[in-house]
This record gives structure tokens, C-alpha cells and sequence, in this order.
């Protein structure tokens, strides 16, 4: 797990970030009318598509490549479904985006914990 | 000589050490000093694929090291580090598919980041595994697929992205490996099951 508390700092600042923007534009861009499933599903696609953006420009750039990008995508996808489940006001949307993004970090950690503990389990 | 290869990264060169010069490489460089440290000296050593030299600081000093890359424009901007380094390093530009070194050339084989990017992974393997000594070490410092949804979902999804500028993320190379007929040591995963370090060798039969 990473230790180091630049690393930790960016993993946090970048998916908190992504989570708040994905949210966010999914708030502001996808209308209401469209319905959950529908809703979460551009949502989703376009969560993707900022953290695609923001992890390339700028944050894989300061902060690493694959640890990085990975939980920022997730950090998107998930953010972004999240208005079209709860409609609420966009600073609450944000909120929310940014909490997800600092629980996929958490988890990410975890799970690179186990993975790192099983030396040849894995047979990517 | 893959060509269309040769261009994607000869176009990569210019922009490479912008993208993969601070993040990645700070982020990683405590993991691959340890994973360097395993250059033994007196040992013929080869290092696949040079790119623009990025590693070169991570290396023990006082080796003799022979390294190849596709690209002969990120070799020229690696010509800066290789002039710094305290040590011997020999370049050529070579295909991983096609090298001219005899057979049974190298000790130890090591590899960073290479192969997300050889376009026929296994071949390019059994290449390296001609050019080792019978019983001879690979080590790969690499970033592979996973086994892990939603992960696997998205790094087969860059892949349709990334693979035309430069590497695939999906790639099986612990699977791959064993396919060219190495035995595989021990792999330690640095980041979930992605990044991660591939021990193996030769059979020394």
C-alpha cells in the first residue's frame, strides 16, 4: 500500500476532484427527463470520459500512470451515475462525487494490499 | 523491422518524457531500484527497450550493458542519461522479434514497460529466451491487464485509445511469458494485480 504522503495527498486530491466534476456535469448536462437507467448510463459514459481527461492532462503526469488513472476511473464512472439515482442540487452532487472518489481510493488500496500479498496467485 | 511500430514510437519520442517522465517514474522509481539491483556485475546483461533513457538512474553503477530499441529517435534523446551514467551502456536499434545477437549471448534479461508494446508479445519473448544462457534470468518491470472487474472493463477500453499512440494496457504477459517457455520464479504485484515485477529463467536444460 502506498506510504508515501505525496502519493497518498494526489490520490486523494485527484479522485475527490474527478469524483466533484463527474458529478457535477452529469448534474448540469443530463436532464432529468431522461430517466434513471438512461441517466446513469450517459452518466457513467461521461464520468469516464473527465477522468479520461483530467488523469492524462494532469494528474497521471504529477502523481503516476496506472495507480492513478485506475481508481480515477472508477471514480468517474460511479460519480457520474450518481445524479440520475438522486436528484438533489449540485453542490450536494458534488459532495457526494467527492466522497466516492476518497472511498475508491480506500478500496483501491485495500485490494492492491491483497494483491500485493499473493505472490503467485495472479495470472494476468 | 516492424515499421509501423518504429513510427509510433519515433512519433512518442518528442512528447515521452512529458507523460511518463515525472509521475510514473517518481512514483516508481524506489520500486524499480530494488528491481534493478538485480544487474549482477561480470554478468552479460540486456536491457529491452531503452526508450528515452528514463530508467538509466535506477541502474547499479560500474555495469557493461547492451540495449536495444525500435525507435532510433527515442535512443537519440536518450544519449544524454547514457552519457551520465557511470557505467558502460551499448545501444542499437534493433527489433525485439528480430535481434542479431547470437544464441545463448546473455546472463541476465531485463525489461521496463516493454512489453505493452511488443506487438507479438510471445514471439518477442521466445527471442529473448534464444539470446539467454540456458538457465539465464528474465526480470520484467511491467503493467499488464487484471482480473479484476470494473479494472479489466476499463483497461481493455484504453486499450482501443491507447494502443494506436503507444502501449495496449490488457496484456497477459505473466501468461505469455510461460507460453515462450520460461519458468517463471515469482511475480510481485506493486499495484493491485497491474503493476507488478516477473521473475524467470531459461530451463537449463
Amino acid at each position: 500500500m502506498e506510504k508515501r504522503p505525496f502519493f497518498i495527498a494526489g490520490d486523494l486530491i485527484s479522485n475527490a476532484a474527478v469524483g466533484a466534476l463527474a458529478a457535477l456535469a452529469t448534474h448540469a448536462l443530463i436532464a432529468p427527463y431522461l430517466g434513471m437507467f438512461v441517466g446513469m448510463v450517459l452518466g457513467m459514459v461521461l464520468g469516464m470520459i473527465i477522468s479520461m481527461l483530467l488523469t492524462t492532462l494532469l494528474f497521471s503526469v504529477i502523481w503516476g500512470a496506472m495507480e492513478v488513472m485506475l481508481p480515477c476511473m472508477v471514480s468517474g464512472m460511479v460519480a457520474g451515475m450518481v445524479p440520475a439515482m438522486w436528484h438533489s442540487s449540485s453542490a450536494v452532487a458534488m459532495e457526494r462525487g467527492v466522497w466516492i472518489g476518497i472511498v475508491v481510493v480506500l478500496v483501491t488500496y485495500l485490494l492492491s494490499t491483497a494483491f500485493s500479498l499473493n505472490k503467485e496467485g495472479q495470472q494476468a | 523491422m516492424n515499421f509501423h511500430c518504429q513510427k509510433k514510437w519515433d512519433r512518442a519520442a518528442g512528447t515521452f518524457d512529458i507523460m511518463a517522465g515525472r509521475g510514473p517514474e517518481n512514483r516508481w522509481r524506489d520500486a524499480k531500484r530494488a528491481f534493478f539491483s538485480a544487474m549482477k556485475p561480470n554478468h552479460r546483461i540486456l536491457f529491452l527497450a531503452m526508450g528515452t533513457g528514463l530508467d538509466i538512474p535506477c541502474f547499479p553503477t560500474g555495469l557493461t550493458i547492451d540495449s536495444i530499441d525500435i525507435s532510433p529517435k527515442m535512443l537519440e534523446k536518450a544519449q544524454p542519461r547514457i552519457a551520465v551514467y557511470d557505467g558502460q551502456i551499448h545501444t542499437q536499434v534493433m527489433d525485439v522479434h528480430n535481434m542479431s545477437f547470437e544464441d545463448e549471448t546473455f546472463d541476465q534479461v531485463f525489461t521496463s514497460c516493454t512489453f505493452c508494446s511488443v506487438p507479438d508479445p510471445v514471439k518477442g519473448l521466445e527471442s529473448l529466451k534464444r539470446v539467454l544462457k540456458p538457465g539465464g534470468e528474465l526480470h520484467m518491470f511491467e503493467h499488464t491487464g487484471s482480473s479484476l472487474f470494473p479494472f479489466s472493463f476499463m483497461l481493455h477500453l484504453m486499450t482501443l485509445l491507447t494502443s494506436q499512440i503507444g502501449p495496449d494496457m490488457n496484456r497477459k504477459t505473466v501468461t505469455n511469458v510461460r507460453a515462450a517457455g520460461f519458468e517463471v520464479d515469482r511475480v510481485n504485484n506493486l499495484f493491485l494485480d497491474v503493476v507488478k515485477t516477473i521473475h524467470a529463467r531459461k530451463p537449463a536444460g
